[in-house]
């Protein structure tokens, strides 16, 4: 059952990535020829055959296709066309630095999004609470870039509390991190607050009430777990936009990471890079999403298989 | 009663809902220590909204505007909602209707019934953890050690109930209020449920909430009848079943199944020896499912005949409802029409000649809907008429139900559930079906509506000669309305034959069992002119 399980999910990792390779293939077909960005002004017709010949640019398309996908069963990628380097280096290089970015965030995320979930959840016919809501749904509405360039504008130059650069001081890991809260944390605000609203007209409620259970008990020992399972499947399904975003916020705020390489490199058509990265992060939402499931299965106990 | 001390007291409570105005009336009860007191009535009564103030636990945005609760001369109404709250779970426990809803899913029993012992009693963790464990196993759960640690969905609808008991007596509260504890089980279930309840009225109160007015004369020693909000009349249970002084308590007691003054439903004209619909053999397994729904089930139903299915729940009832209206595909071979149409495709044959009327009337009528478009649906899709006459076959269909025609352009939720399920018949009307399906039609209503739609089932069906199937968990009503009787058990056929027969001479143990477990807590006779129970009047 378990094996099986595992072996479904190992299959659905290898079409996943399939499909990432073959898309990523055309749309850098479409893209433009590398060849010429690496020959510098005017290049003579024998520079570009040589450059292609050298990076096998002049094989039939099939051809081409065949033998990427072959090196990437082999988690070879090649090496980057600019540095030189092996192309999977370059990108688990840039890995840590997203990462901290990321669990930052989403730390953040987590503890405001809960509490004022729960807090607008509670009484949501309550005007402040309304209040409350509207503001999150106006939070929702504001794209995350435009959030990121109004606390630089308003922190870093107006105020000059916080650098914007680089992340050598912890100081300055504080602006990016809200910003990419950004991307869901309104998201998240809003399911939990549904989820509890809707946990508090149920059955069970009055149960613990008749019990003598206090209101905070109520709220986040029996109405917040309830509403648990819907936003971790939330998480689970938003963490391949988050990727968007933290495109985004590294650029702007120059952060090294695998959203700004991305980038430099899709600006200098360094293939093997690109392909690299798309590895990684298809890698990275995959282990996450499974993750989401295995946490749902946890905290809801109706959707584990029955062993009885 | 004046013996033993008063442990409730409820003088002239009132309650106000800002929008709905007053909806408790000036009401007043009493429960000596040890009593089994009863609140009986129909829904919207206000018996659960009365127990719900004892605790100060009426739902948003009602309010208590008048009115003393005292328990153990301690006065409740005069406390905040600070003082209060501690008290809940230790002077009264509340057991509630559906066992299901009432527990967390996602909670694990242990640590519910752990952490509402610590909030009382200051225990520590592994003390209330052995209180727990004591909890479980006073309600007689079996292997309470596995069950701490299991979730609600791994019980059933009894076990959930024991399970709920446990949880309103682990801080020990001289009250037990029950409101409609065994509405939502089983017979069986429901009398093993009761005998527990009783034996636990030992040790503490019980005010028990039920609509169910033989099982409370039965159960109850004294008994209290609500009607819209006021307590109409009051006094020990035998008494008030057998001389009602109030004329609503006479009405309820008139709606009982085989007190009612309606005509059972039984044909007098000779059967037709035509089968509407014939079963041979019908099984059907579902995908995943060890045992088979339904196995080798043969039955036919006849035209101007009434047949009952009975079953507790998962006995197949509606798995055959289903496979007659062709939700789930059977081999033809094991479900035929010989009457009708044959040469029409099985699906044709079903829409025009088989109709069904679902339990829940509240969610089988579109909300969005006018009746006129719910009743006149079937009409337009088959194209019947035109626009004109269906809007007159509509009013005609209504006034046959009992319903103004004059209402038919208002929507469901203007109707009242009764009125609900009238619709709902109308709508089954409008084809001019040949047979009849009704899956627990009656169940979601209150006994007086019941009887006034047996009633209106009983006249249609004389008139439009139809065979009419209906499925039912009660064997009284069963009794009182079928030629035929088909007793399920686990998906197979235990036995059939005529209503008396299996009413009166049960040839299987199983039947036997149902009937005892629906007649323990019923009056075997209420006392007016010798009618018992399970006598079928012809």
């Amino acid at each position: 059952m378990i094996l099986s399980g595992l072996a479904q999910r190992l299959a659905r990792l290898a079409i996943l990535l399939l499909g990432v390779n073959a898309l990523l293939f055309v749309a850098l077909g479409l893209a433009g020829d590398p060849a010429l960005m690496l020959a510098g002004e005017d290049p003579t017709p024998e520079l570009l055959e040589r450059i292609r010949a050298e990076y096998g640019l002049d094989l039939p398309v099939w051809q081409r296709y065949l033998v990427q996908l072959g090196r990437m069963a082999q988690l070879d990628f090649g090496v980057s066309i600019y540095t030189g380097q092996p192309a999977l280096f370059m990108a688990l290089e840039q890995l840590p630095g997203t990462l901290l970015m990321a669990v930052l965030s989403m730390g953040l995320t987590l503890v405001t999004a809960i509490p004022a979930g729960v807090w607008i959840g509670h009484r949501p016919e309550a005007a402040s609470r309304r209040f409350g809501a509207a503001l999150t749904a106006v939070a929702q509405g504001i794209p995350g870039f435009v959030m990121a360039l109004v606390l630089i504008q308003l922190f870093v130059v107006r105020l000059g509390w916080l650098p914007s650069l680089g992340y050598a001081q912890p100081a300055a890991w504080i602006l990016p991190s809200i910003s990419l809260g950004f991307f869901l944390a309104p998201k998240l605000c809003r399911v939990v607050s549904a989820g509890v609203a809707e946990a508090m007209q149920e059955d069970y409620i009055r149960t613990a009430r008749a019990n003598g259970a206090s209101m905070r008990f109520i709220l986040w020992r029996e109405a917040l777990p309830a509403a648990l399972p819907a936003a971790v499947a939330l998480i689970g399904t938003q963490f391949a936009f988050l990727v968007s975003g933290v495109v985004l916020i590294e650029t702007l705020f120059l952060w090294p990471g695998i959203g700004l390489l991305l980038l430099h490199s899709a600006q200098n058509l360094d293939f093997p890079v690109l392909q690299a990265i798309c590895f990684v992060v298809a890698l990275l939402v995959f282990a996450v999403n499974n993750l989401a499931d295995a946490l749902l299965r946890l905290i809801d106990p109706r959707l584990r298989p029955a062993t009885q | 009663m004046s013996a033993s001390p008063s442990l409730l007291r409820i003088r002239g409570l009132c309650v106000d809902f800002p929008r709905g105005g007053r909806v408790l009336h000036e009401v007043s009860m009493d429960a000596a220590e040890g009593e089994i007191v009863g609140l009986v009535g129909e829904s919207g009564a206000g018996k659960t909204l009365a127990a719900l103030a004892i605790l100060g636990l009426i739902p948003q945005p009602g309010r208590i505007a008048g009115g003393k609760v005292f328990i153990r001369d301690r006065e409740l109404t005069k406390l905040g909602e600070q003082t209060l709250r501690p008290l809940r779970g230790r002077l009264a426990g509340f057991v509630f209707q559906d066992p299901l809803k009432s527990l967390n899913p996602v909670r694990r029993i242990g640590s519910a019934l752990v952490e509402s012992a610590m909030r009382h009693s200051g225990l520590s963790r592994r003390q209330a953890r052995e209180r727990a464990m004591e909890a479980l196993r006073s309600v007689e759960l079996a292997n309470p050690e596995s069950a701490m640690r299991a979730y609600p969905h791994q019980f059933s609808g009894g076990q959930r109930q024991r399970i709920m008991i446990a949880l309103a007596l682990i801080n020990r509260p001289p009250l037990l209020i029950a409101d409609e504890p065994t509405t939502a089980l089983d017979a069986s279930v429901q009398s093993r449920v009761l005998e527990l309840l009783k034996r636990r009225a030992k040790r503490h109160t019980l005010l028990m909430i039920t609509h169910d007015l033989a099982l409370a004369a039965r159960f109850c020693d004294r008994l209290y009848v609500m009607h819209g909000g006021r307590v109409v009349e009051h006094g020990p249970a035998r008494e008030l079943f057998s001389n009602p002084r109030h004329e609503y308590t006479r009405s309820l007691l008139d709606s009982l199944p085989g007190r009612r003054t309606t005509a059972p439903m039984r044909s007098k004209r000779r059967k037709s020896r035509e089968a509407l619909a014939a079963v041979r053999g019908l099984t059907v397994r579902y995908r995943g499912a060890a045992q088979a729904a339904v196995e080798d089930v043969d039955f036919a139903v006849h035209a101007n005949e009434t047949v009952c299915l009975v079953g507790e729940s998962g006995s197949g009832k509606t798995t055959i409802a289903r496979a007659l209206a062709g939700v789930i595909r059977v081999d033809p071979e094991q479900l035929r029409f010989p009457s009708l149409n044959d040469d029409l495709p099985g699906a044709a044959v079903r829409a025009r000649h088989l109709q069904m009327v679902f339990q829940d009337p509240y969610s089988s009528l579109n909300p969005r809907w006018p009746v006129e478009r719910i009743v006149g649906e079937p009409i337009r899709t088959h194209r019947l008429c035109g626009r004109t006459e269906q809007k007159a076959r509509v009013a005609a269909l209504l006034g046959r139900v009992g319903l103004d025609p004059k209402q038919m352009d208002r929507r469901p939720a203007a109707f009242s559930g009764g009125q609900r399920q009238r619709i709902a018949l109308a709508r089954a009307l409008a084809m001019n079906p040949r047979l009849l399906l009704a899956d627990e039609a009656l169940s979601a209503l209150d006994i007086r509506t019941q009887a006034r739609i047996l009633a209106l089932l009983r006249d249609i069906r004389e008139e439009r000669r139809l065979a009419l199937l209906l499925i039912t968990h009660d064997l009284a009503l069963a009794a009182e309305v079928g030629d035929r009787v088909i007793v399920l058990r686990r998906g197979r056929i235990v036995e059939q034959g005529p209503a008396s027969k299996v009413m009166n001479a049960p040839r299987h143990e199983y039947t036997r069992e149902l009937l005892a477990a629906q007649a323990r807590w019923r009056p075997e006779n209420p006392g007016r002119e010798g009618v018992r129970m399970y006598t079928p009047r012809l």
